[in-house]
């Protein structure tokens, strides 16, 4: 027996070997699903060039970094704020998308388009506050480059960046259930906490447009802590289930739940995750599915009028 | 199933573990980098992150309202109001364009406002008209009681007119207090 048999028939490296050939990169690729990966594609440019022009936007009006957060913690990026340097930036991620979306120069265009959105980014919320919308597409750009820059064929591109996309986004969902946990604990689920951010949105409210109204849910989760208990709990579950995301049985349901917990922030605290809820429909339902049965209903609408 | 690998059946075989194992050492690759661009960079390294969102539970918080109040306020603010009985009328800093998020975390970053806090507040205030004035920032502050959640509102900071007719931060005298 070689050395690298040998290897292979251990139990971790049988495992692995189980594992990668579970993502099926080499497996046939049905028209439904490459329909699907450029709908992601296309989903995850449009986002990077509209946030490269508004943070552009942002970034002109200030004068200096003042916290720097990211790659501006390693690399002085001070000259890039104001002026007409994050317009440039902005410019030179909306090619990159260009590229992408033609399929030119794959690898360099994805890459590039990466590191300049990392820069905008860090430039955008240099003033101290990171917000965390923009990070789900972000992994899914960064699928985009590692598959092109990685994989030999368009179909094992294509399948690496779905799964990779998938694969993060399933552990990001846990990774916030986890740090709710290790940093509350259960009690994380008590509904008066739930109070506490309903006023505090309704403070950010009230500051940004004038006026205050709570909903009707609002104000049912301020008056019954109980269903203000029950919802977090529903959440808290939704988040640490995001692993389901992995398994093609468990995946609609999953993503449907994840969905619902972003419509139930976007209800009780008017925080709106767009992106997110995109992302998820995208990748977690059976848009392949979907696709494929259109396109064979339109294969035997051409067949009769032939 | 052969596209990639045209007639030649016994190939299939290597090559699909090939691709399987570049697929797999592409994943674990970019999972270690996370992991490593998380960890040497406070949690966060856009768009690798920890989502922190909402981990902390029960936590007293703070967030900005910016209000234009009468000259003749100002030097009587008290030290912490209501927000049902605050002075002068609320500004609006979406239609200003002035981004809300970012300047409650200077302020909560910050409970008496240094240097760094004014000028970073300056960075975002700097197109307000300050003849409209004077403004003050005020630090809402909401935390947990027994059974309910109390909320008071401490004035942070003023805007007004410095002597070319730009907007002048300083903390108002209750936070320099």
């Amino acid at each position: 027996m070689t050395g690298a048999a040998a290897l292979r028939e251990t139990p971790a490296a049988g495992l692995l070997a189980r594992l990668s050939l579970g993502f099926g990169f080499e497996a046939a690729e049905s028209w439904g699903e490459r329909a699907t990966y450029h709908v992601l594609e296309l989903f995850l440019l449009q986002y990077a060039v509209r946030w490269a022009w508004d943070w552009a936007a942002v970034i002109g009006t200030l004068t200096r970094i003042v916290e720097p957060r990211g790659l501006a913690r390693d690399i002085d990026l001070g000259g890039l704020v104001g002026g007409a340097s994050a317009l440039v930036i902005a410019a030179l991620i909306s090619a990159c998308a260009l590229a992408l979306a033609c399929g030119r120069s794959r690898a360099v265009a994805a890459s590039s388009l990466v590191v300049l959105l990392h820069v905008q980014y860090v430039l955008r919320h240099s003033l101290g506050k990171v917000t965390h919308g923009s990070q789900f597409v972000g992994v899914g750009l960064v699928m985009l480059a590692v598959s092109a820059l990685a994989m030999p064929s368009s179909r094992s591109r294509r399948r690496l960046a779905l799964v990779g996309t998938r694969l993060f986004i399933g552990a990001g969902y846990v990774c916030a259930g986890l740090m709710k946990l290790a940093s509350t604990g259960p009690s994380w689920v008590d509904g008066r906490h739930l109070a506490l951010w309903i006023s505090e949105t309704g403070i950010d409210w009230l500051s940004r447009a004038g006026h205050i109204e709570l909903n009707a849910l609002q104000r049912s989760c301020l008056d019954h802590p109980a269903l203000a208990t029950a919802l977090l709990g529903l959440g808290l579950f939704a988040e640490l289930s995001g692993f389901l995301l992995w398994f093609r049985a468990t995946r609609a349901g999953a993503a449907v739940a994840l969905i619902g917990l972003h419509l139930g922030i976007w209800a009780t605290l008017g925080i709106r995750f767009d992106s997110f809820i995109g992302l998820l429909v995208i990748i977690g339902l059976p848009l392949p599915w979907f696709f494929d049965r259109l396109h064979a209903r339109w294969h035997r609408a051409g067949s009769r009028n032939v | 199933m052969n596209a990639l690998v045209g007639k030649h059946e016994p190939s299939v075989a290597p090559l699909r573990e090939r691709l399987a194992r570049r697929g797999l050492a592409v994943l674990l690759g970019t999972a270690l980098a996370h992991a490593g661009l998380v960890a040497t960079h406070r949690g966060e390294f856009w768009p690798f992150s920890l989502y922190p969102m909402f981990s902390r539970a029960g936590r007293p918080w703070t967030r900005a309202l910016v209000r234009r109040i009468p000259q003749d306020s100002l030097s009587r603010l008290q030290p912490s109001y209501p927000v049902a009985a605050l002075p002068g009328e609320g500004l609006a800093l979406d239609a200003l364009g002035i981004p809300q998020n970012d300047l409650s975390s200077i302020v909560q970053r910050a409970e008496a406002p240094g240097a760094d806090a004014r000028a970073a507040a300056l960075e975002l205030l700097r197109e307000l008209p300050c003849e409209a004035g004077p403004f003050v920032v005020f630090g809402v502050r909401g935390a947990l009681t027994a059974d309910a959640v109390s909320v008071s509102a401490v004035p942070v900071l003023t805007l007004t007119c410095d002597a070319e007719h730009a907007i002048a931060v300083a903390p108002t005298d209750v936070a320099a207090r």
